[in-house]
């Protein structure tokens, strides 16, 4: 039968770790979803993961079924993992916490443009410095 | 640009400052721009070790750029921790980053936890489909009538949960089918005592349809579906309504499957119906049936055109009388027993 699809939910969740409380519970709880479905299995896809930030989409229909997929890693983790740092800089217009080369922000944009709203690859290059900027990591040549 | 709500100085939102039995959460608003957007979330799931929720707000692109609306939110132990003030000096920062572009936004409001598991529950009560079947999710107190067919079905995360216009008309001819039992043969004319059909549910989603024909009397049931999920949610639905000595649920594709049934079952959408004609059709016994739903009314000729080529015959049509647009098709072996 034709499933009437009554909306999307964009959530991003430490893998392994999404609970009925917020940010799962309010965002799904306000489409009438049966939300321990959803906690189980986003925990049982992802239990393998610790530790990774895991952007899912939910789709829900107009019987309050849904269906999930989860996403490519952020833009943010996998500048971090390029930069090999823990985590971005809560100050970065002062304190700028690491460095990662041009041909690297060319490799994620690549990675993350299905996720992007960018029509080219610049486009995208562009988003992604922007996130490493907003992040305290410096883009080098 | 969104007005910035959150004050200077982090104090609790006046409604947290009072008990509650219940447990308050702050959910902070944030707009930022996407070249920004990504880092504003990587920085509150840090913050807060929890997740957060993304809005895409497409409606509202802005000349400099596509907006996305995050929610974060805060527990109390979080605001008196402190988190909100290096959250805020992060924004303000971000500001101070890109002075010439206004990239980020935010508000809080107070929310108060609710019971978020058990919420969605309210939206499901026991649902009667034609004279006896009754849909009812397991947490609801029902008394049946004498004749009454109970499922049990919980919704969760396969589709049809018998609140949808084509699953209430499947039931519905179910229901007459069984009392027609067009499979059942005649005694005196040498055939076997009729011990009820065999059935196959193509595309069961929560089994429903599947658990309905074990508990209307069937000597065996078949349920299919490509979805891992929902082959495991009509597996545990099976258990739930004890029919799973009746009824097996596979992932195998339907060209794999050995026929042929009494009757065959298929909820799907049109195009599927339309690409699995061939296979369904030859899955039908000469004195079985095939239902199909899925399809609206006015393409309902379309598909039984499809079907006429595999030497199917449409023997009845309905269309849901609530809504008028859904149909389902009874059909049989053109050269078939009546």
């Amino acid at each position: 039968m034709a499933k009437k699809i009554a909306g999307f939910i964009k959530l991003q969740i430490p893998a392994g770790q999404a609970s009925p409380s917020p940010p799962v519970g309010p965002a799904l709880g306000q489409h009438g979803v049966n939300i321990m479905e959803f906690v189980k299995a986003f925990n049982a896809k992802t239990a393998d993961q610790p530790g990774m930030i895991i952007p899912v989409v939910i789709t829900v229909y107009a019987d309050r079924s849904f269906s999930f997929v989860l996403k490519t890693p952020p833009a943010s983790v996998l500048l971090k993992k390029a930069a090999g740092i823990e985590k971005g800089s809560g100050v970065p217009n002062l304190d700028k916490v690491g460095k990662v080369t041009r041909a690297q922000v060319e490799e994620i944009a690549k990675t993350k443009m299905p996720d992007l709203t960018a029509s080219t690859i610049e486009a995208a290059m562009r988003t992604i410095e922007g996130t490493a900027r907003s992040m305290g990591i410096e883009v080098v040549d | 640009m969104v007005a910035r709500l959150l004050p200077k100085t982090m104090t609790l939102p006046h409604d947290m400052t009072k008990h509650h039995k219940k447990k308050p959460w702050v959910e902070l608003i944030v707009d930022a721009l996407e070249d920004v957007a990504d880092a504003v979330s990587d920085f509150l799931i840090s913050a807060l070790s929890r997740g957060i929720y993304i809005e895409d707000l497409e409606e509202t692109v802005e000349e400099d750029g596509l907006r996305t609306r995050i929610h974060a939110y805060l527990s109390r132990e979080d605001l008196e921790s402190g988190v909100l003030k290096a959250i805020e000096g992060y924004f303000l920062d971000l500001e101070g980053l890109y002075s010439d572009l206004p990239v980020i936004s935010w508000s809080t409001r107070a929310i108060v936890e609710e019971d978020w598991s058990e919420n969605w529950k309210k939206y499901f009560k026991p649902l009667r489909i034609g004279r006896s079947i009754v849909i009812k999710p397991s947490w609801e107190q029902f008394v049946p009538e004498e004749d009454d067919i109970v499922i049990d079905i919980d919704p969760g995360r396969a589709f049809g949960v018998g609140t949808h216009a084509s699953t209430s008309l499947m039931l519905e001819v179910m229901e007459d089918l069984w009392n027609e039992r067009p499979w059942a043969g005649r005694v005196d004319h040498g055939d076997a005592a009729d011990t009820g059909p065999e059935c196959l549910d193509v595309g069961t989603g929560t089994g429903i349809l599947g658990i309905a024909a074990a508990k209307l009397g069937s000597r065996s049931v078949l349920c299919l579906d490509i979805d891992p999920d929902a082959v495991e949610i009509a597996r545990e639905n099976c258990l739930r309504n004890h029919v799973h000595h009746v009824v097996s649920v596979s992932n195998t594709p339907v060209w794999q499957v050995e026929g042929p049934y009494d009757i065959v079952l298929a909820n799907i959408d049109r195009q599927t119906l339309v690409l699995l004609a061939g296979d369904l059709a030859k899955l039908v016994k000469s004195r079985g049936r095939l239902i199909l739903s899925g399809f609206l009314s006015d393409k309902a000729d379309s598909v039984a055109d499809v079907y006429k080529r595999h030497h199917m015959k449409v023997l009845r049509k309905k269309i849901d009388k609530k809504e008028g647009q859904w149909a389902c098709m009874i059909m049989a072996p053109e050269n078939g027993n009546p």
